[in-house]
């Protein structure tokens, strides 16, 4: 679970500063990277990504333990995914937003982190909450490389219990507890901060 | 201060499409024009011009001792815009902050004033549109005609000398066009320099000091409003209005 929160705020630190460039297009070399990480990122399979961090790059004699390797792992990933929902997040908001911002002479820090940020949280806030659950998921992958998290645990006990068919029910409602917990306690907080705009009742 | 605002034979394309092909005017201060022509004839185009929300590709804008030409950057836009307010079709508010935070985004961020002193401006602002009781209120939660006076707040808040409009009432049911036009009313009366882009034909016989006829990207005709509703000299004017005035 720590894994899962420190990677989940790295990439959505990462994935905003990233989802924001791909947005503003900046400049062309950093959009052509951009694109192409966030491209194959999205395009490969995380497994086959963890195991080209922990048993590839030790080829180039870069060696990294099996936590921080899969936490690099994940984070670069999910960070991706991050920065895809963000830039559709904030090409969302309607370009009039902009402009009025512009015609009041609001600086363009301002006119993004006042006006357009906000808005574009609360457009991609659900879409963060599946991606939250994905991420808990993906942490079970990370067994593959000697990680103890739930998943290895599960592995290990079954190896010396061979009680298989229990343990690892016992395993799906582990995740599925933990699952429904943080995403119940996200929308909770979606619901609190990111009310419905329009109270008319029309 | 903005003593004149002059637009010199401005050009604008998008692509292969010219929407201005070579539009002077003049604007006074305190003077009330109104810009008609049938759509797509440039004029909502020409009016982004004039604040540079939009790019112009050749002529020069100057706004008293500023100017605008093809090279102005959008850090000197700034200069150009403080003494310009603008209002749009689609108002345009900011849907997740209240009626108070749209109104005084510019004055906390820019002036940097305190809470109290924005709520004094704010207050008497909403008074002036007829508002009051809205201060708390979110945009979603408004009309549009209530929507339109907010916006009109906004660019007020900022003490502007003009203010564009951008179609300000194309967006609104009919019952509620009359309450956006009495409060631009009040505002052209108390001497505010107005640029406005309109199809209502009434307001623009009643308040306009001048009326400004566009089509194909050219001005095709000026003049008060007596002489354009009245005796028009262009025979593509009297087409357009015989157009409109019909229904």
């Amino acid at each position: 679970m720590a894994i899962t929160l420190s990677v989940f705020a790295i990439s959505l630190i990462f994935g905003t500063f990233f989802g924001y460039l791909r947005y503003k297009k900046v400049n062309r070399l950093v959009d052509g990277i951009l694109g192409i990480y966030i491209d194959v990122m999205r395009n490969t399979p995380l497994l086959v990504q963890i195991f080209f961090i922990f048993y590839g790059l030790p080829q180039f004699h870069i060696m990294i333990p099996s936590v921080p390797a899969g936490m690099i792992a994940l984070s670069l990933c999910i960070t991706a995914y991050v920065a895809e929902i963000i830039r559709g997040g904030i090409e969302s908001v309607p370009f009039g937003q902009w402009e009025a911002g512009r015609t009041l002479n609001l600086s363009k820090f301002c006119i993004f982190w006042h006006i357009i940020f906000p808005q574009t949280m609360r457009n991609v806030f659900p879409s963060l909450i599946n991606q939250f659950a994905q991420t808990i998921f993906s942490t079970s992958l990370l067994c593959a490389i000697d990680v103890k998290d739930l998943m290895q645990q599960t592995t290990i006990l079954n190896s010396r219990t061979f009680r298989t068919l229990e343990l690892y029910v016992a395993a799906l409602i582990v995740y599925y507890c933990l699952t429904i917990a943080s995403t119940t306690v996200l929308r909770f907080i979606n619901r609190r901060y990111f009310p419905s705009l329009s109270r008319r009742g029309e | 201060m903005i003593d004149m605002i002059k637009v010199n034979d401005i050009y604008k394309s998008y692509g292969d499409n010219s929407v201005l092909k070579g539009v002077s005017m003049e604007i006074k201060n305190g003077e009330v024009v109104v810009v008609i022509g049938p759509s797509g004839s440039g004029k909502s185009t020409f009016l982004r011009c004039v604040n540079h929300l939009e790019k112009i590709d050749s002529g020069e804008i100057y706004i008293d001792d500023g100017k605008i030409t093809k090279k102005t950057t959008e850090k000197e836009a700034i200069k150009i815009r403080k003494n310009m307010g603008m209002v749009f079709q689609q108002f345009n508010l900011f849907p997740h902050k209240t009626v108070f935070e749209n109104i005084s985004i510019g004055l906390k961020y820019i002036k940097k004033m305190p809470k109290e002193e924005m709520m004094e401006i704010v207050q008497d602002l909403l008074n002036k549109v007829g508002l009051p009781d809205k201060i708390n209120s979110y945009p979603g939660e408004l009309s549009g005609g209530q929507q339109q006076r907010i916006a009109i707040a906004r660019a007020l808040a900022m003490n502007p000398d003009c203010i564009l409009f951008d179609e300000p009432t194309s967006a609104l049911d009919p019952e509620v066009i009359g309450e956006i036009l009495d409060v631009m009313k009040k505002l052209a009366k108390d001497g505010m320099t107005m640029l406005i882009v309109t199809h209502e034909m009434r307001f623009a016989r009643e308040v306009a000091d001048r009326v400004v006829v566009m089509q194909d990207g050219n001005i095709i005709e000026e003049g008060s409003p007596e002489e354009i509703f009245t005796n028009p000299k262009e025979e593509r004017t009297r087409k357009f209005l015989s157009a409109v005035l019909e229904h």
